[in-house]
């Protein structure tokens, strides 16, 4: 009986054994996907009014909304702003811009001058703005430098035109 | 009288010697079971290919086993949360094991929508490259690996966090 006994526990260890040769586990995985970085222009980049006089000169809006003028340049009391933009992205992600590079133009509304704006300045940070926390927003104001020549070349009028500016995770 | 005392000592004899066998048996039993100590996978760490945002078209985002990733269009790799799945095998030293990953799509999933995740990879240290087998250390019985895969993103896929599971097993070769 005794022998009988511990050839059955063999049999039986040995039937336990496959099953620990094999084993199993179930492995988490995920992935994040997140929003694209959005901007929205809530205010034009507006110099106001000016008249340029005799020799002409820049007016430089700073991202701050403050203006100031060099040469003959004469400032209106006018309304004058910064460019203005909402960016929407993750919260609390890094967005930076890239602004141009190269000269941009206003041409009078018919068509037969134009003024030089260039020297586009931001009020992001080095290293990107930090979109909000709360809602995954930020405000973001750009300035820019306007070179206008005497009032021959460059005669009244309305000037307009449009620059490109890129928002961008970091 | 005297026969009656012959007989007694031979059958104490004949007792003793088949207890004896008896223990032996016994002995070679427990051999058995120490030659093979179970082979154990635990996760050391989750899959995770991090953020990730859409493209303008329908792409995929590979996480290599270096835990490198690339992606294919204009899909956008943010951040570095990124991680490879990493395993540790424990067994009988000096053994050899085989690796088996999913072979069919699983999918990792938000709500309803689901995201394909397939080429499974693992890179074995044992090997040293992306292999299918390993050799359980002579000294500590033990391996690991790392797993990366592919995961599909299409144009448009909604933001949000999106998780799965799928199945990693291992067997002596």
């Amino acid at each position: 009986m005794k022998r009988i006994a511990i050839f059955t526990l063999i049999v039986f260890i040995m039937s336990l054994i496959p099953a620990y040769t094999q084993t199993s586990v179930i492995g988490k995985m995920e992935v994040e996907v997140a929003v694209p970085v959005t901007a929205v222009e809530t205010e034009l980049l507006n110099f106001g009014k000016i008249v340029p006089e005799t020799s002409g000169g820049t007016v430089q809006i700073s991202p701050d909304g403050e203006r100031t003028a060099t040469g003959s340049i004469t400032l209106m009391d006018d309304t004058y702003s910064a460019g203005r933009f909402t960016v929407a992205g993750m919260p609390n992600s890094l967005v930076s811009i890239v602004l141009p590079q190269t000269p941009q133009m206003l041409t009078l509304s018919n068509g037969n001058s134009e003024i030089t704006v260039n020297d586009f300045i931001s009020d992001v940070p080095v290293g990107g703005q930090i979109v909000r926390q709360s809602d995954g927003k930020a405000e973001v104001s750009i300035g820019a430098t306007l070179y206008i020549s005497n009032g021959l070349s460059n005669p009244a009028g309305y000037y307009s035109g449009t620059y490109e500016v890129v928002f961008m995770y970091n | 009288m005297k026969t009656y005392r012959f007989y007694v000592p031979v059958l104490l004899v004949l007792i003793f010697s088949s207890g004896r066998m008896v223990a032996q048996t016994a002995v070679q039993t427990d051999a058995s079971v120490d030659i093979m100590p179970t082979l154990s996978l635990t996760e050391d760490q989750s899959l995770k290919f991090g953020q990730v945002i859409p493209g303008s078209s329908d792409g995929e985002v590979t996480l290599s086993t270096g835990n490198a990733r690339t992606a294919t269009g204009d899909i956008v790799l943010y951040g570095s949360t990124n991680q490879n799945a990493v395993y540790t095998v424990a067994g009988i030293p000096g053994d050899t094991y085989a690796i088996s990953l999913p072979a069919t799509d699983v999918t990792v999933s938000l709500g309803e929508v689901n995201l394909v995740i397939s080429s499974f990879k693992a890179l074995v240290s044992s090997v040293g490259a992306e292999a299918v087998t390993g050799t359980l250390d002579a000294t500590t019985g033990r391996d690991n690996f790392t797993v990366g895969a592919v995961l599909e993103l299409p144009a448009g896929t909604g933001s949000g966090h999106y998780s799965g599971t799928f199945s990693v097993s291992v067997a002596y070769n």
